[in-house]
């Protein structure tokens, strides 16, 4: 370099107005993919693995409750206080109660259903 | 690359707005960035290109009449506010292609291989329109050079 472009190249730049910079950011930001994620509230980004196991558990939970057959026909069978039972409902507690009398420990407990109930 | 495009557009908006166009492409696609090889000359390329298109709009010509950008920071002492004018003005008279180069090589200090690989050019059409740059430079700048040193 001689005299000339060593005295150019001292000459300092004028820098970039300070409202530049947050504005371009900003601008950019929006752009981003990224940007979308950022809707998420902070406390679920700051232990996202956790938060994924949880719902992870409860998806499990809910597709294994609706996944069981027997689940609607129990629910069906439900006696409501206060209301005349069907035939299928008295039917479906006979049933019940014929397989808790085969468990032992569980029999004095069923008689004295009994005793209440009926 | 402020800088760089102060010294290549021909207004503050024209900067501004080259630079939001940078960083806005660069968020929606990051992989541009991450898969350059040299970062700093990647988004001068990014730069200098995006300033030829806005170029070749015919709108943007009207906006010349807005004034020069100020390349240069500003001096304390009457006599470098007056090399600093000098210099910009002499820039401004340069073709586009020899600006490009002399901004690289003395502002942001390039070698001549890495101007060619930002502005796709070879290394030695590079040097060869730093040369003649710089010439000009001298000649438009001798009256006030002399003077101040």
């Amino acid at each position: 370099m001689n005299d000339l472009e060593k005295r150019l190249a001292e000459l300092p730049l004028n820098p970039s107005p300070p409202d530049w910079r947050e504005a371009i950011l900003s601008a950019a930001e929006k752009e981003s993919p990224r940007a979308k994620v950022i809707v998420f509230p902070a406390f679920l980004r700051a232990h996202r693995v956790a938060w994924g196991a949880l719902a992870a558990c409860w998806l499990a939970i809910g597709f294994l409750n609706l996944a069981d057959p027997s689940h609607g026909e129990l629910y069906s069978l439900a006696i409501v206080p206060g209301q005349t039972p069907s035939v299928t409902q008295i039917a479906a507690y006979f049933e019940l109660r014929e397989q808790l009398l085969r468990w032992p420990t569980a029999t004095a407990t069923i008689l004295k259903i009994d005793r209440y109930k009926l | 690359m402020i800088a760089f495009l102060r010294n290549l557009a021909h207004c503050e908006s024209d900067v501004r707005d080259v630079t939001q166009e940078i960083f806005c492409r660069l968020a929606r696609d990051p992989a541009l960035l991450a898969k350059a090889r040299n970062p700093r000359a990647f988004l001068l390329t990014m730069a200098y290109r995006m300033v030829v298109d806005m170029h070749r709009h015919a709108a943007v010509r009207e906006r010349y009449a807005a004034g020069a950008v100020e390349i240069f920071a500003p001096a304390a002492t009457p006599d470098e506010t007056l090399f600093r004018e000098s210099v910009a003005a002499a820039m401004r008279e340069l073709p586009g292609e020899q600006r490009a180069v002399i901004h690289l090589k003395l502002w942001e200090a390039l070698t001549f291989e890495e101007i060619a690989a930002a502005l796709d050019l070879s290394p030695n059409t590079a040097a060869s329109r730093y040369r003649y740059g710089i010439d000009k430079l001298r000649t438009l700048l001798r009256p006030v050079y002399e003077d101040i040193l």
